[in-house]
């Protein structure tokens, strides 16, 4: 992370291109002031840096632009588009660059422009008897929410992650989780519009006939389904998305289950799975460590900060035991009729009641009219009311670098990969591990770790990226791969998806070839690189 | 082209090539619409494995001449084996039948594309597992196969499209890819997590010549404690509307788990026993004699059906939701069957069985509603799950079977948000006049409801680039997008050549396209001479 790394690709040099940073032509810049005037170019280092990865080392500038510009409609992302396509100036396109702890807005390839979709944040359609919404890609949780609520359709909520201020667009194309029922899976997004390399707009599925009223009703159209090619990809920049969202439910119940002692998280992970497979709990629940859950225990987690390093495993039991939290608690809900609200959490109490130990617990069971006195955060977020309450319990100065692998839902894959990943982080960073479990599906989960570090002190900061990217390959060895990767090692994440001597990446980039000759969009996104970029 | 034979068959074996002749009657379309000469294969391989399939497209590739894949090609209705290109290797996956793995855990099965729902039933009943799979109308099928062409069934894992977790595919070029986690060779996550690392690439060899797939990964279906297969019916031609928005939320909200389908008499009849048992005079079945059959069988004008599962109090709960729901239907009947989750096969009735994933041949006879050697062929518009939209597809459909003198049968099957409307034109392959009117009905349907905006979900390879053409927004950018990557991933252009009305370049100038008119005659002249 050296100041003058002129690869743009971190301190070991992971990266798969190596070429100098690229600077803007003047020209360039002409075409795009004279589309969008002055206001909407923005050069000046200043303005540029309220585009930045804010968990960054800010004196590092290895992932820098050298302009953003800011369409707000569909025709002038077109117009960028065109431009960029004209002086092959690399893009990189963020909608409301909320990535925090994957690289933010910031680019991949050091020069390249942003274009910031922030100010298209038109909710352009909710439609009450299907239940969807079409976004474009500035529109917010809190504004899609917000709008639900204005048209008087709040018998529709929408799946929301943690933090309401992301894009629902730039969150569903980063496989990012959100928590009800529709959140497993990209089943909500359905029908999308995008901008490709030469500026064209194509649209997919039922959307490529005129007048078609199933667009975002039916997900696969005629032919290849297209849609989830653009996740986590760079064949196109996504201008419109349908978004489908569930009915208010007669009775919601949020519940929180903990897990008493460590060695019983296999058996907690084997009976969620099957409450998961027989739809008794359906949306995707979250399950943490204690160390994370005693955040909201400041006064007893403090007793424990800064006697050493690392919290002792006898310590963090006591901190389990006090807080209540458990070692493992888990955060999920149940949606439906009454009744079967009443059945599932009784069920939930069944089978989770094997765990030694262990409670349920569940306060209230709101009624589809009460949702006006949903106040707490947990309950919020699996009711479908985004918010930004999480931002509070983060301190300024500390930034978080995730490090999230793939694994199977079950007890003892669970147990050896959270086994690997705290020794790992433990022994290597002299720091605690604080770690979720997030179901994705009925059959594996995500297991979010990683490190958080003072982004003001450059030492600190370089060591936790340094950690997390040995971390990749030392996890690629155990077939432990990343859902998501940050910008700083997304080349060797990638890398660890190695079949058949790499045979996905070279599908891929047969793709990008073909879709964006000129290399233009998004170069290096998740390990994704043009032609004139390649280089091994 | 002899050279093309003794290579293949120095590959697979000389069984395993299938030449002109009686042996390659199989892989013509089983139900021509037309000159069956304008969709014949030219020869058909077997290959036992994924070598000798990387073998057969090196040869293709050599010879420029297309291959048109199939699993089991049981696609009947929409063209069976035959090649959009007369003249093609019809590549037979059937061979290539083995279940690789089944995890009892977690609910999945990673399958070789000929593996037939039969097989996949006593795979799961053998390993002696507690789940399910999910099974069409007709069991004789490949699984895969269905999968790829977005094929149904009816348990609460009915859209067998979803349940795709994971590929391994042959490309043009004969390299191997491994889709989602599969992707990272010692992953043991890539039949439990979809989007893998960067684009997801499954969607794209659905309905697609981008590459042959060999292996796929699924979900099944936990076996419930309980299940119910519910039918409803109302008694008069209007009540379609009805049905359809009464089932609706219950689809939002989850209450009905499977695909909910609305039937009318010819509908059901067709299953049951020949027009000839009804009806022996000119013209479209007349409404008196449908009468009489709703009459005779206990049927209602429209016939709606759907399963429950869960534990026994989740059941009751659901059948609680459902029968308040239906409660404000005036003359509907309603009834229920319930079961326990592991009831054997032969105490379900048949009727019953797909809604607890048991394979079966129950609608076998369907296709030879004319007697002789049958045909038929199904138009399936998508739409939103409204009696608007339904009334509207029935208003444009119904006229034109009118008008062509073709009897009508109506199905609607509601999945999540949309439905589809099946609207199957019946006929005898050998009576050519009725074929020639059933050929006419189908493009007009096609043309007639894109011009309402209504587009179809699979399609007649006779149909494809009609439909195709219909996908035109923009000057056609969804083709040209699938057209770019197709020119990029196998510039040969040996896979499947117009497939859902995708085109290589090489031959492009045989799509059913207004810029192609005067490349008809060539088309009809084949492929390979």
């Amino acid at each position: 992370m050296s100041t003058d790394d002129p690869r743009g690709t971190g301190p070991a040099g992971a990266g798969r291109a190596a070429q100098d940073a690229f600077v803007v032509p003047e020209a360039a810049l002409t075409r795009f002031r004279e589309l969008l005037g002055e206001d909407r170019v923005l050069t000046q280092e200043a303005d540029r840096d309220r585009y930045r990865d804010p968990y960054w080392y800010q004196p590092d500038r290895s992932y820098d632009s050298s302009a953003v510009v800011l369409p707000s409609t569909t025709e002038e992302v077109q117009g960028v588009v065109r431009i960029a396509a004209e002086h092959r100036v690399p893009l990189w396109t963020h909608s409301q660059g909320r990535n925090n702890g994957y690289g933010g807005p910031s680019p991949r390839v050091r020069g390249s422009v942003l274009v910031g979709l922030r100010g298209m944040n038109r909710v352009l359609e909710i439609n009450r008897e299907l239940a969807y919404a079409v976004v474009e890609p500035g529109v917010s949780w809190m504004d899609l929410h917000a709008a639900i609520q204005e048209s008087g359709h709040t018998d529709l909520m929408v799946s929301v992650p943690d933090l309401g201020w992301g894009s629902v667009i730039g969150n569903s194309l980063d496989s990012g989780a959100t928590y009800l029922p529709l959140g497993a899976d990209f089943q909500a997004p359905t029908g999308m519009e995008v901008v490709l390399a030469d500026g064209s707009l194509l649209r997919t599925g039922m959307g490529a006939i005129p007048g078609n009223r199933s667009w975002h009703l039916y997900k696969r159209g005629l032919g290849p389904v297209l849609d989830p090619l653009f996740i986590q990809s760079n064949f196109g920049i996504v201008t419109k998305m349908g978004y489908w969202l569930m009915r208010r439910p007669q009775a919601y119940a949020p519940l929180f289950l903990t897990v008493p002692r460590e060695e019983q998280l296999a058996q907690a992970i084997d009976i969620l799975r099957e409450l998961r497979l027989q739809g008794v709990i359906r949306g995707v629940p979250v399950m943490q460590n204690t160390l994370t859950l005693s955040t909201h225990f400041p006064e007893l987690l403090g007793q424990f900060m800064g006697a050493s390093a690392t919290i002792s495993d006898e310590d963090l039991q006591y901190l389990a035991d006090e807080t209540g939290v458990g070692r493992w608690g888990m955060r999920t809900a149940v949606w439906g009729d009454a009744p079967v609200v009443a059945h599932h959490v009784q069920r939930i109490r069944e089978a989770w009641g094997q765990i030694e130990g262990s409670r349920v617990d569940q306060h209230r069971v709101y009624a589809a009219d009460e949702w006006d006195e949903i106040t707490e955060f947990v309950e919020k977020v699996q009711a479908g009311i985004p918010s930004l309450d999480m931002l509070e319990a983060i301190p300024e100065g500390v930034g978080h670098i995730g490090f999230s692998p793939v694994v199977p839902l079950r007890g003892q894959d669970v147990r050896e990969a959270v086994d690997f990943l705290r020794d790992y982080i433990v022994e290597r960073s002299g720091t605690n591990f604080a770690a979720g479990i997030i179901p994705m599906n009925e059959r594996s989960c995500i297991i979010v770790s990683g490190m958080n570090f003072d982004t003001r002190d450059e030492a600190d900061t370089r060591r936790a990226y340094r950690i997390v990217r040995e971390l990749v390959v030392e996890a690629g060895k155990r077939g432990l791969g990343e859902y998501r990767a940050h910008l700083d090692f997304m080349d060797l994440a990638s890398e660890q998806y190695s079949f058949g001597d790499h045979a996905y990446r070279r599908f891929v980039e047969r793709i990008k070839d073909a879709v964006d000759p000129s290399g233009i969009l998004s170069p290096g996104r998740h390990g994704i690189w043009p032609s004139r970029m390649r280089e091994h | 082209m002899d050279d093309v034979v003794a290579r293949l068959q120095a590959e697979l074996g000389a069984e395993h090539v299938a030449l002109p002749g009686p042996g390659l009657e199989e892989y013509f379309d089983p139900f021509p619409l037309e000159d069956p000469g304008r969709y014949a294969p030219g020869l058909a391989v077997r290959p036992a494995d994924v070598e000798q399939v990387q073998a057969v497209l090196r040869i293709a590739t050599e010879s420029r001449t297309p291959v048109w894949t199939v699993s089991q090609g049981r696609n009947n209705g929409y063209g069976g084996r035959s090649p959009r290109v007369s003249g093609s290797i019809v590549l037979d996956l059937s061979r290539m039948n083995r279940v690789l793995d089944i995890d009892g855990v977690s609910g999945t099965v990673l399958l070789e594309p000929g593996v037939r729902f039969f097989d996949l039933y006593e795979a799961l009943r053998s390993a002696g597992v507690p789940f399910w799979p999910s099974v069409p109308d007709l069991g004789w099928g490949s699984v895969v196969g269905n999968a790829l062409d977005r094929g149904l069934g009816y348990t609460a894992y009915g859209e067998h499209w979803n349940s795709i977790c994971g590929m391994e595919v042959v490309l043009a070029d004969g390299d191997v890819v491994r889709t989602g986690m599969g992707a990272m060779s010692a992953s043991r996550s890539w039949q439990l997590y979809k989007p893998g690392f960067g684009p997801s690439l499954d969607g794209i060899f659905g309905q697609s010549n981008l590459g042959v797939v060999t292996k796929m990964g699924l979900w099944l279906m936990p076996r419930p404690e309980r299940w119910a297969a519910v039918d409803v019916s109302m008694p008069e031609a209007e009540d379609l509307g009805a049905l359809i928005d009464v089932c609706r939320p219950l689809k939002l909200s989850g209450t009905i788990q499977t695909v909910v389908s609305t039937a009318d008499v010819l509908g059901i009849a067709s299953f049951i026993g020949p027009r000839s048992d009804w009806y022996t005079g000119e013209g479209p079945i007349p409404e008196s004699v449908e009468l009489d059959i709703k009459e005779r069988f206990g049927l209602g004008r429209w016939n709606q059906q759907f399963g429950l599962y869960g534990s026994a109090r989740e059941l009751a709960a659901r059948l609680a939701d459902v029968r308040d729901a239906y409660g404000v239907l005036e003359g509907a009947r309603f009834t229920v069957a319930e079961y326990d989750g592991d009831t054997a096969p032969e105490d379900v009735p048949e009727q019953h069985r797909t809604r607890a994933g048991i394979p079966g041949m129950y609608v076998e006879r369907m296709p030879y509603w004319h007697g002789g050697r049958g045909g038929h062929v199904a138009i399936g518009p998508v739409a939103p799950i409204t009696s608007e939209d339904a009334l509207r597809m029935r208003r444009i459909i119904r006229r034109r079977f009118d008008e062509h003198g073709v009897d009508y049968f109506a199905v609607f099957i509601a999945y999540h948000r949309h439905m589809l409307h099946l609207a199957q034109i019946m006929f005898d392959r050998d009576d050519a006049e009725l074929s020639r009117r059933s050929r006419e009905l189908a493009r007009v349907l096609v043309q007639d409801l894109a011009a309402e905006g209504y587009g179809e979900y699979r399609t007649h390879v006779y149909l494809m680039d009609a439909v195709a053409n219909s996908f035109d927004w923009n000057d056609h950018a969804l083709r040209r997008l699938d057209e770019r990557i197709k020119d990029a991933l196998d510039p040969a252009g040996i896979l499947s050549p117009g497939k859902q009305g995708v085109w290589p370049a090489a031959f492009r100038d045989r799509a059913e396209r207004p810029e192609n008119a005067a490349n008809e005659a060539n088309e009809a002249n084949g492929a390979q001479q």
